[in-house]
């Protein structure tokens, strides 16, 4: 017998504080202009547009400045394939020039699938009879991250609640602290979790303060779609999530709460890709134009089957595997310094593409079923998942293979602890110096799991990389050698989270 | 912690941020401590950073400065505590 878990009225009705939608607004209209979108989507549709247009709009990604959305919408347009490979080049070479050579690694830990919302598309929708509803008490979280941190070696995750009482902001305050409380011996040295980044429902500012002042990371909320017809199909008006607003301006709302690192996305196969790519851009622009600080990250999940959803087969907005490798180039051309976010819902194969593209984030040994890190059965529980995982590689196959590929395996927190953060860390990414940052704290960090959690195999693999990136610093950032040297020979004696 | 505290921070802060750069020979941040985070709030961000660990001086539970200093300067803790002694009747 399923448990009832229908929230109060109570509860659901004072969610939302209109005042704290409309006082961002312009005179009553939000920042996603639908129809300005549709029609710069439609320019010229269908007709290639000129290469030399292109390579100057590649140029200015390349200077690390932002794309206006009429420049995004003429790569939209782009389908010649060698102007294809030019446009993923120059998003590599830009992602470089940023973030160097280095893929940070998280993991996702959901906690709990209560939901007070039913969406169509979303295995935790409220109405979904076969989901195994759960939500970890504090036992059960310290347990999880005693495998995440002293099994697997992650020292950042992505935390994900519903929205529901059973896991509203008081839970999620304690659950953060009772995750960063957990130390963990590891095999030379020890481990915690240093960076919690929070995937929740929109929040009110004094809720936002409140999860603010327990240490998060990056905030997170997606739109899911920004195309309105859409998400009051895909949102029963009749619920909290059916306010296309309430949403849409939490991130204002999160900024003034004093939150500075702020996560958007969109979930890609709802409507149209090329809108919502063009509304992600709008959204960052809004960010950056009325609060000085755009997104920290932008995320492109692509609708996957999900338990009980309405998305068949022949859904007419599913996004094919070479729209996605557009989508992935034309964010990172667009808004040069985000940090981007693949995740394990994506096969191997188009992971592996994706670090050839620009992304600078990838979970694995992903579990994203309640409870699933300690549970000692290894097949994917669709009852209790969210969505099915495409990329099932654990985090040492995943470094071997970044390894291989020249990538280093960050898992840097470095940033969040040393106040470079919002305005300061957008900053150092445009003028391309906490590139060098970056580069610094991927070797100690990934140092660190090679000796506490690697294989004899990826250890193997991965030491001729070290070299080549120590050879590097010395060569590109000499005046950063002898404190990284300091600091890398006492990670090797077995100190743990050096920074700088 | 208020917004009207917050401004009365940030304009002490920098007010006194180009003394204390010119000691510090280098960048100086204002900052609030969250528990294990630190969150960047005012000073000057150069486009070359320097590569040196940077000095946390302690000013309250909430509020810390991070100087990066340049090679032979060094940090005058309790001078620069009181330079913001008032910050502590302002948390």
């Amino acid at each position: 017998m399923q448990v009832d878990h229908t929230a109060p009225a109570s509860w659901v009705n004072t969610r939302i504080k209109q005042d704290e939608v409309f006082k961002y607004m312009d005179h009553g209209r939000d920042f996603i202009p639908d129809d300005e979108i549709e029609a710069k989507i439609r320019v010229d549709e269908g007709k290639e547009p000129d290469p030399q247009q292109v390579r100057a709009i590649l140029a200015k990604s390349m200077a690390i400045k932002d794309l206006t959305t009429d420049e995004v919408a003429v790569l939209i347009r782009v389908n010649d394939k060698a102007m294809l490979e030019e446009m993923r080049q120059t998003a590599f070479n830009v992602k470089q020039k940023v973030y160097d050579n280095r893929i940070v690694t998280f993991a996702p830990f959901y906690l709990g699938n209560y939901c007070v919302n039913r969406c169509s598309y979303c295995g935790f929708n409220h109405d979904n009879d076969t989901c195994k509803r759960k939500v970890l008490n504090d036992e059960e979280i310290r347990h999880e991250v005693e495998v995440l941190a002293g099994k697997i070696g992650h020292k950042r995750l992505i935390v994900v609640y519903g929205e529901h009482p059973k896991n509203d902001v008081d839970y999620i305050v304690e659950s953060l602290k009772t995750i960063y409380s957990v130390k963990t011996k590891t095999r030379n040295g020890t481990n915690s979790i240093r960076r919690v980044n929070v995937n929740a429902p929109p929040f009110s500012i004094a809720d936002l303060k409140r999860i603010n002042e327990a240490g998060i990371g990056t905030y997170q909320v997606f739109q899911e779609t920004y195309h309105k017809k859409t998400y009051a199909r895909m949102h029963p008006v009749n619920t909290i999530k059916g306010n296309y607003n309430w949403r849409l301006y939490c991130m204002h709302r999160a900024m003034e709460a004093g939150i500075d690192d702020v996560g958007i996305g969109a979930l890609f196969g709802l409507y149209d890709w090329r809108f919502e790519l063009m509304a992600l851009v709008y959204h960052t622009q809004e960010l950056e134009k009325r609060l000085g600080i755009g997104a920290h990250t932008v995320s492109f999940p692509r609708l996957q089957p999900a338990l009980n959803s309405i998305i068949t087969p022949d859904w007419p907005y599913l996004v094919s595997d070479e729209d996605f490798k557009k989508i992935m180039m034309i964010i990172r051309l667009a808004v040069p310094y985000t940090g981007m976010i693949v995740t394990a819902r994506e096969k191997a194969e188009i992971r592996n593409e994706a670090v050839m593209m620009g992304v600078t984030q990838m979970d694995a040994s992903s579990r994203i079923e309640i409870g699933g890190y300690s549970d000692v059965v290894t097949a994917q529980k669709e009852n209790k998942q969210q969505f099915i995982l495409g990329d099932t590689r654990s985090l040492d196959a995943l470094i071997r293979d970044l390894a291989a590929m020249g990538h280093v395996t960050s898992f840097c927190t470095a940033g969040y602890r040393c106040g470079r953060t919002g305005k300061c860390i957008m900053d150092l990414l445009r003028s391309g110096t906490e590139g060098k940052f970056c580069k610094l704290n991927a070797v100690l960090t990934f140092q660190e799991w090679l000796d506490d959690f690697a294989s004899d195999d990826t250890k193997r693999l991965s030491q001729p990389l070290i070299d080549r990136e120590i050879n590097e610093i010395k060569q590109k950032n000499p005046q950063a050698l002898d404190i990284f040297i300091n600091y890398y020979e006492r990670v090797k004696k077995g100190e743990r989270d050096l920074y700088l | 912690m208020n917004g009207t505290s917050t401004s009365r921070i940030v304009r002490l802060f920098e007010s006194a941020a180009s003394a204390l750069e010119a000691d510090a020979g280098g960048p100086v941040h204002l900052v609030r401590l969250i528990g294990p985070r630190t969150s960047f709030v005012a000073g000057r961000v150069p486009d070359e950073m320097p590569f040196v660990a940077s000095v946390r001086v302690i000013l309250n539970e909430q509020w810390a400065l991070l100087f990066y200093p340049a090679p032979g300067h060094s940090i005058d803790r309790e001078k620069v505590k009181a330079m913001f002694k008032d910050l502590y009747t302002l948390s």
